[in-house]
Order: structure tokens, then sequence, then C-alpha cells
């Protein structure tokens, strides 16, 4: 018997199985889609560690820290080498790039660049050119040259050491002088000159000082902190041309009251409104007394000059009268009149021949 | 001379659509579990034909209900147990996996002002976020699960509206990352930051697809209408704003990007060919799997069933994958998706969820229950003829599970690629049997023939499980 014709369909590759569909096949130089091993990332010239801001990047821009992009980044340097940073410690204990040597004798350095002060020497300071340094000489420990000077503060004049020294002679105010000249042992030109103080002096004391400038200022502190203004050297008295009082800004108070005020500056005025407007001048910021040295009376000449006028002979023209002329001295006629309302009256006086 | 010259034997049904199905309804092309036109069941007992899934409408489930629009997304988890939601046109749906919430407090299902096209939803935390269109751009909702309170434009308040484009999101932790058109926006959660233009793709560009593999975001764009497809790799930290990598896909529209078991799967259509394809990123290699006829589904219409992908092509449901991996990889249709216009595709219960319109008056929102009698078998094409000689088909045996009552499959046989009358039709059925003969085989000598298989007079809940075919036959000279 014949075999019977099999025409069953039938695909030329069988089907795999979708276990062998996704089985992966090796392709030389290929890294995975997106390859990420233990948080690294590899793209183009990118190549982050880490997982969102907290990597280490680096790509063609340079490299970075603290940021998932290069811009955002606390930390980076570019490819010039340009660091940006926000903050820098380099107190580490392992930071040893320099040796400071501090002693007498000489150090032999370690690295170029190390630095050694001369304890026994005015804490000289040497640079080793070289390492292995052990002598000061060219090519080893070599002074660095420090363009110092020297201050002197004594009562003799000093010999300067270097131009730009400086002298604050103790025994006379602690005037202060600069050295023009290396050995200057005089106050001349050329050698210890005056140091010319552009300021003023500001005084703060009970007595008149004297003034070295104009423009010095005193606070006379045991008269309410009193300001005064030099007008001319050597002031010593509050006077015009001397020593000044200075007005405060915005001028003084006048008050106009019963009671005492308290002034606000020297000058401030007071109207005593229950005293028959008696005036009184502050002598003094704060005064709240009438005494001398804070509110002090001020003396009304014309008042002084009727008293004296009182106490002498004086001259007087025309009628003086009394309640609506009831009362009238005449001068012009020697007498005096008192009258009623109508035309009794009495008459004092001389007149030869009797009063008409 | 033999009784029979010929035989043809049809088993191995796991294997799914021909691999030139897609080109030719008849082709010729095929192992002999494939089909060169189906919508049935093979996944669900692999190497047995099945009916396909039927649907059944979710309560409230039509415009009768609440359903008056079209359901556009799905939400493929729970967000609790027995809940998830939905977004359509205008409104945000909740649903449980019998039913579509009606009423309540706050009342479902919820209009969200001025949407005119739901994109998307997604659960972050506390929280369901849903990205829609309107008249003009779009915007991003924020509703609290617990208040169920909509705020419809926590998008624009918090940074920027969106584009009027396709909004494809993922998430995972409290990071979300969403197609924006031609940008990808990042909200992450713990540091309340929003900024929906993080990654530009330039003028073009459309941002079609997002999933979340192996630490990274995948990101799936297009370029110049589709014509160019690009899948970039971003870190899964979305901190940064350079990418971490990419690979070019070159002449291809990608529909939408599926991840399961570690294996990224792309959905796209072949420029070249026309042709629609699920394949996986090998490296920076896209390998086709395997190709299929209809449209090319988006980022709404994908989820998992059986370990298989499912997705929607025209009108129908289709299935791609092994269901278990010592079966080859097949792609078949496997259920109608209901009418003819499809909204979203998901399973957030386990059961397979779609939503569609008649484009006029009716929406419905369905799932597979039971077994559709609108399910089809068609084997590919089989040559016949032996020389000058043509071949007759004298007898069919059909072998079956043990059938239950009225549980019924009948068989046709085409000839000459359908040119000539079909053969009578055979019914497979029978209580309890498992071996059905068939001996009086009317279709005329030919050079080919096709065996159809048709449950239109099926049974709704017994299945006729098919497991071989038969055909035997003789030459004739003619």
């Amino acid at each position: 018997m014949a075999k019977i014709k099999d025409l069953s369909p039938k695909l030329k590759t069988k089907l795999k199985t979708a276990e062998q569909e996704f089985a992966m096949e090796y392709q030389a130089g290929q890294l995975p889609f997106g390859q990420n091993l233990g948080g690294t990332q590899m793209y183009s010239a990118r190549f982050i560690r880490g997982y969102g801001d907290k990597v280490f990047g680096s790509s063609d821009l340079g490299i970075w820290l603290g940021a998932a992009d290069w811009g955002d980044a606390p930390f980076r340097v570019n490819m010039d080498g340009d660091v940006v940073a926000s903050s820098a410690d380099f107190s580490g204990a392992g930071y040893t790039k320099l040796t400071i040597f501090k002693q007498d004798s000489i150090p032999t350095s370690v690295a170029v660049g190390d630095l050694w002060f001369d304890t026994d020497d005015n804490n000289r300071m040497y640079r080793s050119a070289s390492v292995g340094a052990d002598e000061i000489t060219a090519g080893e420990w070599e002074e660095v040259a420090i363009p110092s000077v020297t201050v002197f503060a004594q009562d003799e004049i000093p010999t300067s050491l270097a131009e730009g020294d400086l002298w604050f002679d103790t025994d006379d105010e602690n005037k202060e002088y600069r050295a023009a000249s290396v050995g200057a042992d005089e106050i001349t030109a050329g050698e210890w000159e005056l140091v010319s103080t552009t300021g003023i002096s500001v005084f703060a004391q009970d007595a008149i000082p004297t003034s070295t400038a104009i423009g010095d200022l005193w606070v006379d502190t045991n008269d309410g902190n009193a300001l005064y203004r030099a007008a001319s050297v050597g002031a010593d008295e509050i006077t015009a041309g001397e020593w000044e009082a200075v007005t405060p800004e915005g001028g003084i108070t006048v008050f106009a009251q019963d009671s005492i005020p308290t002034s606000t500056a020297i000058g401030d005025l007071w109207y005593d409104t229950n005293d028959s407007n008696k005036p009184y001048r502050a002598a003094s910021i704060g005064a709240d007394q009438i005494t001398a040295g804070e509110w002090e009376i001020v003396d009304d000449q014309r008042a002084a000059d009727a008293l004296l006028k009182s106490g002498s002979s004086q001259t007087l023209t025309g009628d003086f009268n009394l309640n609506d002329e009831k009362v009238t001295i005449d001068g012009a006629n020697n007498r005096i009149m008192i009258a009623d309302d109508s035309n009794d009256r009495c008459l004092f006086g001389k007149q030869t021949g009797g009063f008409p | 001379m033999a009784d029979y010259e010929f035989g043809i034997k049809l088993e191995g049904f796991s294997d799914g659509l021909a691999p030139l199905a897609h080109i030719d309804s008849r082709t010729f092309l095929g192992s002999k579990g494939q089909a060169s036109s189906m919508r049935a069941d093979i996944i669900s007992n692999p190497g047995f034909i099945q009916q396909s899934p039927a649907l059944a409408n979710l309560t409230n489930g039509t415009q009768a209900g609440v359903v008056s629009e079209l359901i556009r997304f799905i939400l493929d988890k729970p967000t609790a147990s027995d809940t998830t939601y939905a977004i359509g046109t205008t409104k945000l749906f909740k649903l449980s996996s019998t039913a579509v919430t009606s009423g309540g407090t706050p009342s479902w299902p919820q209009t969200v002002t001025d949407m005119t096209e739901g994109e998307s939803v997604i659960r972050l935390k506390a929280n369901l976020y849903g990205f829609y269109n309107k008249a003009s751009g779009g915007d991003i909702l924020k509703m609290p699960l617990a208040t169920e309170v909509i705020d419809p434009d926590w998008g624009s308040s918090n940074d920027a509206a969106l584009e009027d484009a396709l909004h494809p999101v993922a998430a995972k932790e409290d990071i979300m990352v969403f197609g924006n058109g031609r940008y990808v926006g990042v909200y992450v959660e713990g540091s309340a930051t929003l900024d929906v233009q993080k990654l530009d793709f330039g003028e073009g560009a459309e941002v079609v697809d997002i999933v979340f593999n192996a630490n990274l975001w995948y990101i799936a764009v297009n370029y110049g209408e589709g014509r160019r497809g690009q899948i970039y790799l971003y870190d899964g930290s979305a901190v940064s704003s350079i990418l971490s990598d990419e690979a070019g896909l070159g002449s291809q529209k990608i529909g939408f990007l599926f991840v399961f078991n570690g294996i990224v799967y792309v959905a796209y259509q072949d420029n070249s060919s026309g042709a629609f394809a699920i394949g996986w990123m090998s490296g920076r290699q896209l390998k086709p799997l395997r190709y299929f006829a209809g449209s090319l589904p988006d980022h709404r219409q994908k989820t998992l069933y059986k370990n298989t992908i499912l997705f929607i092509s025209d009108e129908d449901i289709f299935s791609c994958g092994a269901p278990v991996e010592q079966l080859p990889i097949q792609v078949s249709t496997l259920a109608d998706a209901g009418y003819a216009t499809v909204g979203g595709l998901a399973a957030p219960f386990g059961t397979p969820m779609v939503a569609s319109t008649d484009g006029s008056t009716n929406y419905r929102l369905a799932k597979f229950s039971g077994l559709s009698v609108d399910s089809n078998w068609k084997s590919v094409s089989l040559d016949i003829s032996d020389g000058r000689k043509l071949g007759k088909v004298t007898l069919v045996i059909v072998t079956t599970k043990p059938l239950g009552a009225s549980a019924r499959c009948d068989l046709v046989l085409e000839g000459n690629q359908g040119e000539d009358d079909d053969s009578s039709s055979f019914s497979i059925t029978g209580t309890g049997k498992t071996r059905h003969v068939f001996k009086s085989i009317d279709l005329k000598p030919a050079q080919d023939v096709r065996v159809v298989l048709d449950s239109t007079n099926g049974h709704a809940s017994n299945a006729c499980l098919i497991r071989k075919i038969e055909l035997l036959g003789n030459f004739v000279d003619r």
C-alpha cells in the first residue's frame, strides 16, 4: 500500500519558542541599551556615576559633582581647568605639600617652596629653592625679602632701618614721624618727618583745652557735654574766635510755659509764662533747674536802666496824669492838681500871687 | 490504490495567525496550527481553538446608564479593592469590576471643566492625576483619592497648560513622567515640582508613550508625522535635562510601549510596507516579533492578559505573546471590541474591559464574559494538487475536547481560494463526543482548500474546543 502523501502545511523554519526568541545574542562591541552598571551610565561622551543629583559626572564640558547636569553642579572643573566650587577647606590633616620650619639652625628642606623662619635672627624668612637644601645660598635656602617697616615707640630719636619706618615720640604726646630715608636720626626733612594729621583733635574733658588746629572739637564733660569748636589754633577760652559753642543742627528750642522745661541744646530759651515771661537761657543740654550751668536768667538791660534811672534826677516833659487826669503833676506850672468829676479840685504848689 | 492518497493534519493551534496573514487573508504560508484569518481564543487553552470571549456590559456601562460618551482611557490597575477610574471625553468615571459607579458623593461620573478629550489617568501616592485636552491646549487634573474632589486645572496652576496632544503617563514611587506633545513633563511629588516641559524633543516631535523599566524611563517619540520613530532612555530620577541613551528605529511609527517581565515591547507601523507589528527592544535594535493587520494602537489601548499583550486594531482585540515560554510567540485576533470606534482597553481587575461607540448615540464599557458566537478560525490555504491532478477531499476528522451540551462549531471547506462553491457545513457537536468524522464531503476537486470553522451556532458557555483537524482525499485527473 502506497504511503499517504502528507500535504500538511509547514514553515521552512520551525517557530522558536518564546524562551528562544528572547535569548540575547551578544554582539561584539555593542553595549546593552541604556547600560547602567552599579549606577554608572554611559551615553556618548557623557559618563555619570550615581543617581539623581548625587552623581559624579564627566562629559566634553568637564567633570562635576553634586548635580545631574554640569550647569547645576556645585563643584565643576571645565576643560580649561577653571574650577567652580561652593567652598574649599585646605585644613585637612593630610595636606603636607609644604613644610614650614621655625627654628634656630638651618633645616633640610623636603620640598621646593618649604619655608624657614630663623628664630634667632628676627624670624628672617627663607624659601627652599631645592629639595634637601641645608645652606643659606642661592639654589638652596634663599632669603625672602619682605618689604616691611620697623615701628619705634621711644623717647629718643631712633635711627631708621628702612624708608617708611615709623616713630612714635613717647615723651611728646606720641607724635608720629616717618622715616624718609634709611639711617634717619634727625627730625628734619628727608629724615624723620612729622606725619601730618589730616584730621582734627577731639577733646572730651572738664577743663578748657588748648586747640591744636582749627576745627578741633571739645565736648565739655561737666557741662552737659556741650560742644565747642576751635576757631583758631591755641584757643583756650570760650569766646568768639577761640572756642565757640556749636549750635546743634536744627537750632535751639524756645519754650513758653509755666513749668521748668528740659533743654535740648545749649542756648535754648524759656519764657516763664507765670512769672512775667521772665526769660532764661539753657547753659547746658538737659537743664531742668534754674541754676547756674542750667537755666540761667537772661538780664533785661532795659529794666536795669529803669532802676538806675529811678535813683537819679530825671527830667520829664509834659503832664504826668494818673487815673484819667484826676491827678496831674503839672511841671510846667509847678503844681499838682487833684480834681473830682466836675470842678472840685485841690491844688498843691507854689504860685506867686496865688493859684488861679 | 490506497484508500486515501493524501492527508493533511492541522493541529497545534497556539501558533496564531500565519506570518503573512496581514498581507494575504488566504495565505499559503504557515504552520499546521496557523490561521490565515481568525477571531478566536487560542491562548486560554493553548493548542485548542476556542470561541472568542464575549463582551458583557458593566452595570451602568451604556448610555442607558452613565456611559454617555466614549471612555478613552481606563486605569490599568486598581486604586483600592475593586476600584479604579477611567476618563472619557468630558467626564471622569469610577469603576468596579462589575459596574460603572453612578451617583454618590461626589456624584459619579464627574464632569471635568473644559475637558474635551481625556487622555490618561494615573495614581501617584494618595492622588489621582488626569491628563486631558481642551478646545485649546490641555491641562492636568488632580483628585485626592480620599475626597474624590477634582481640581481640574491643577497642572496649569502649578506650572503651565499642556499642549493639545497625546498625553501618555507612567509613574514610579513619587515621580510621574508624561508626554506633552514635543515635550516630556515631570512631576516629583516629594518636592512638589511640576515641569510640563522638562525635555524638549523639538519641532515636529510627538511623545507617544512612556514606560519605566530597569531604572530608566523609556520615551517613544515620533517625528515628522510618524515617518520616523525614536526611543530615548531617561534617568530614573528624572532630574537631569539630558537623556541617558537612544535608539533610532528608522522609518517606523510607534504606537505604544509595553513592559512585561523586563522586556520592552513596541507596537509600531512599518512605514515601508504599511504593516503593523509588535517587536521588542534588543539592545538598540527593534526586533519584530509578529505582524498584524488593521490599525496602529496607541498608549490607551494595551493591557496584559494570560501572559500576552492585548491591544486594539481596528474593531478587534488582538493578543500577542506566548501563554507559556515553551510555546512560540503568537499574534491572534482574540475578540470583537464592541462598537466600531474603540476607546480604552485595560484589565485592572484581571478580566479585560473595553470601551467603544458606534459613533452615534451608543456607547458601552464591557468586559470579557462567557463565549462569543461571533467567532471563527480559517486555516492557511492548503495546496492539494499534484501536477495535473486536483485534490478531492473525501474525509474530515475533527478531534475535540469532550463537548458540553449544545456546544457546537460548524466546519466548511473552501476550494480554490473561495472561487468555487464551498462545501456543505458540518456540525461539530454532540454531548460528550471527542471525535467527529465527516465522510460525505461535497467540495469539488480543487487545487487548494481552506478549512473554516464558524461558531455562529455555538453555545454561550459550553465551548467547542478543537484540538486537531484531519483531511483525507485522493488526486483526481482534470
